[in-house]
């Protein structure tokens, strides 16, 4: 009987393997509704080993005692949309709880939150919080000159905007010159609006101009000068052939004020007028491995002997507590962007499936910094298995020797595990 | 006037030939041409779920609306899974680009990639008239269906050489084989499930993809809601990327 059982089963296996592709289809449940919400949750873990000899460490752990620590993150992410005839609301809210050896803390940001008006099919207007993504460069884009800093070892990653108000145009051609978009806007800047964006109030008249010309995007960027100095910038993207693409982006600004330290410590600053640069491509080969590599030059850099004064003052840190304030200071004033000297080479390979594990995605990232040899380098892996789940780890190793830009930083690694919840 | 005579002999004996063999009265070129016309007949909307069917019998879904205008201009984006939800692609001719929510910014992607993964290449989902990218030569009919033998245009096509067989009665695609300059059989696509959409439009609803090189793995593709509908230019720009959901009714 038992047998009789088995056979039926093995006789029917078929049939329910066939039944499986018997697909419903039922488009309705995707007709438009007037609301539309998305997001994340996700739970972050990291652990850090610290560098004791570094000078990031000194001025970070003054008492010399912390050997490793461990962070905990739990962010939250969600937007959403509200249409009514031709207007949008859109918002978009990060909330973020995080524990480490520095405190307990949560945070909640508005990240957008702006309204959009089409008056016609070429013509729309914006106001209101808004995130813009102006470039072609992947890890750095120096022609975005109304955005708040990207993070290269994760940059897509979302970002907080600026208050702003924006028009755009857009026109469609039959000949070599495909698409125009006209892109003005505003970004006002006073004590109660966009006061990070930087100290002078100013009404920030900035714009840009898209032209995809002969099967290449054209970017034109501008902002005139006010709360930050005046910039121009040109930015350009085309694919040579099906599986390998080129891009580039080149971005002048006025002069601008920048925080040194000097020789015997003290602060001070020098002029900069700087040009920098963006040479990157995108390749995918036959078997299926992204490479994506990006040239950088960071115009208005340090130079060695200026990183090398900073790192002298935070070593001082330690058993000086005037020199943690202004090594602290010159953090805040520059010293603690990412990427802050002047040439760097990116370089981001990604495989889906390696060796045929199903789900699975292998990579790594390096940022080498040309100027002295450092470099943060992060392999990592994810697991994309389980619907709307995805699970990856990362380990960034940090290599360079003393007065390096990488070697000089607080940890020599940093483990993390991170988990992402999308609905 | 012997001279005539001869001409006007000549000239019924080719006109009896030419009438008189199938494979001669067949223009690849226009017959490929109208499979294009069947499959994606002009300015449309339409629905699809992609199902990626992997080696041990578990399966993703993907579902996309697509608009698409004249021969060369497609615009789809993700409706399901939750996280792929927002993701747009857009095609203007060679050109294509990828929008991601959180990133914010169309990046350009190379039509051989896949962003759904699984066999279906980017050039499947965002897939341009055929008689754009090929040109047709006859080599078989045997009376139910016809063989062509399609050969790309220039060196930007994804797929070097196409091996098309067209049911004759419904004149759309029953089967193709996708093939590289080498020769390599890279994939192969089998149109089923006729199905009359309404407006004239009757055409396949399913097909299915298999590929020597990803062995194990099964992609299907379904086609819901085709429709005729005329958008304007400037909904295939990047700017509208962000918007193409907005399009659904």
């Amino acid at each position: 009987m038992r047998h009789g059982r088995l056979g039926l089963l093995l006789f029917l296996l078929p049939a329910l393997g066939h039944a499986e592709f018997e697909f419903d289809f039922d488009v309705e449940r995707y007709e438009r509704k007037p609301y539309e919400v998305s997001g994340y949750l996700q739970g972050t873990f990291e652990h850090f080993l610290l560098d004791r000899d570094s000078a990031l460490y000194a001025l970070n752990f003054p008492d010399g005692q912390r050997r490793d620590f461990q962070r905990y993150r739990a962010t939250g992410n969600v937007s959403g949309q509200y249409r009514w005839d031709n207007t949008t609301l859109n918002g978009r809210l990060h909330a973020e709880w995080r524990d480490d050896v520095f405190g307990s803390g949560d945070d909640v940001t508005v990240q957008e939150l702006y309204l959009n008006h089409r008056s016609s099919d070429r013509l729309s207007a914006e106001m209101g919080k808004r995130t813009l993504r102006w470039g072609t460069g992947y890890a750095w884009n120096p022609v975005a000159f109304l955005e708040r800093p990207k993070d290269p070892t994760d940059p897509d990653l979302t970002r907080e905007g600026f208050v702003l108000a924006q028009a755009e145009y857009v026109r469609s051609f039959a000949g070599p010159l495909r698409t125009l978009v006209l892109n003005p806007l505003i970004l006002p800047v006073n004590d109660d609006l966009n006061e990070d964006f930087g100290a002078d109030s100013a009404l920030n008249p900035a714009g840009r101009v898209y032209l995809l010309y002969r099967d290449t995007d054209i970017h034109l960027t501008a902002r005139a000068s006010g709360s930050r100095p005046g910039a121009l910038g040109i930015a350009l993207s085309r694919n040579l052939a099906p599986h390998f693409e080129v891009h580039a982006e080149l971005a002048g600004f006025g002069r601008r004020e920048l925080t040194v330290v000097d020789d015997d410590g003290t602060l001070g600053s020098r002029d900069a007028r700087s040009t920098d640069v963006l040479l990157g491509l995108r390749y995918l080969t036959q078997g299926e491995t992204t490479w994506i590599a990006e040239y950088y030059r960071n115009g208005a850099g340090y130079t060695r002997q200026e990183i090398r004064n900073f790192f002298d003052l935070a070593r001082e840190s330690g058993e000086d507590p005037r020199a943690q304030r202004r090594a602290a200071q010159a953090r805040a004033s520059g010293y603690g962007a990412p990427q802050v000297m002047r040439d760097y080479l990116y370089l981001r390979v990604r495989n889906n499936e390696p060796w045929d594990l199903l789900h699975w995605a292998v990579g790594g990232t390096a940022i080498v910094n040309l100027n002295d040899g450092s470099a943060s380098l992060i392999p990592e892996l994810s697991y994309t298995g389980i619907a709307n789940l995805e699970l990856r780890g990362r380990l960034a190793t940090l290599t360079g020797g003393q007065n390096t830009e990488f070697g000089e930083r607080q940890n020599d690694w940093r483990l993390e595990f991170r988990a992402r919840y999308s609905f | 006037m012997i001279r005539s005579i001869r001409a006007r002999f000549a000239a019924i004996i080719l006109l009896a030939i030419l009438g008189c063999g199938p494979l001669w009265a067949v223009d690849a070129d226009a017959l490929l041409a109208e499979v294009d016309q069947r499959m994606q007949p002009g300015a449309l909307e339409m629905y699809r779920k992609i199902i990626n069917v992997e080696p041990d019998g578990r399966s993703r879904e993907f579902v996309l609306y697509t608009v698409r205008s004249g021969a060369d201009s497609m615009a789809a984006v993700f409706l399901d899974p939750a996280s792929e939800r927002g993701r747009s692609t857009l095609r203007l001719g060679d050109n294509m680009w990828l929008y991601i929510p959180d990133v914010g910014r169309p990046i350009r992607i190379t039509s051989l990639q896949s962003v759904v993964g699984g066999v279906f290449s980017n050039t499947d989902i965002l897939r341009l008239d055929f008689s754009v990218e090929y040109t047709a030569t006859l080599l078989e009919d045997d009376g139910e269906q016809y063989v062509l033998d399609l050969q790309a245009r220039g060196p930007d096509v994804a797929y070097d050489r196409l091996k098309m067989w067209v049911d004759q009665q419904t004149r759309t695609p029953a089967k193709i084989e996708a093939y590289a300059a080498t020769g390599l059989l890279i994939k192969t696509l089998e149109y089923s499930r006729i199905t009359d959409f309404g407006d004239g439009i009757v055409r396949p609803a399913m097909l299915e993809t298999t590929s020597p090189l990803q062995r194990g793995y099964r992609s299907v593709m379904l086609f819901s809601g085709i429709a005729r509908r005329d958008f304007p230019d400037e909904v295939f720009s990047l700017s509208y990327l962000p918007r193409i959901g907005d399009l659904r009714r």
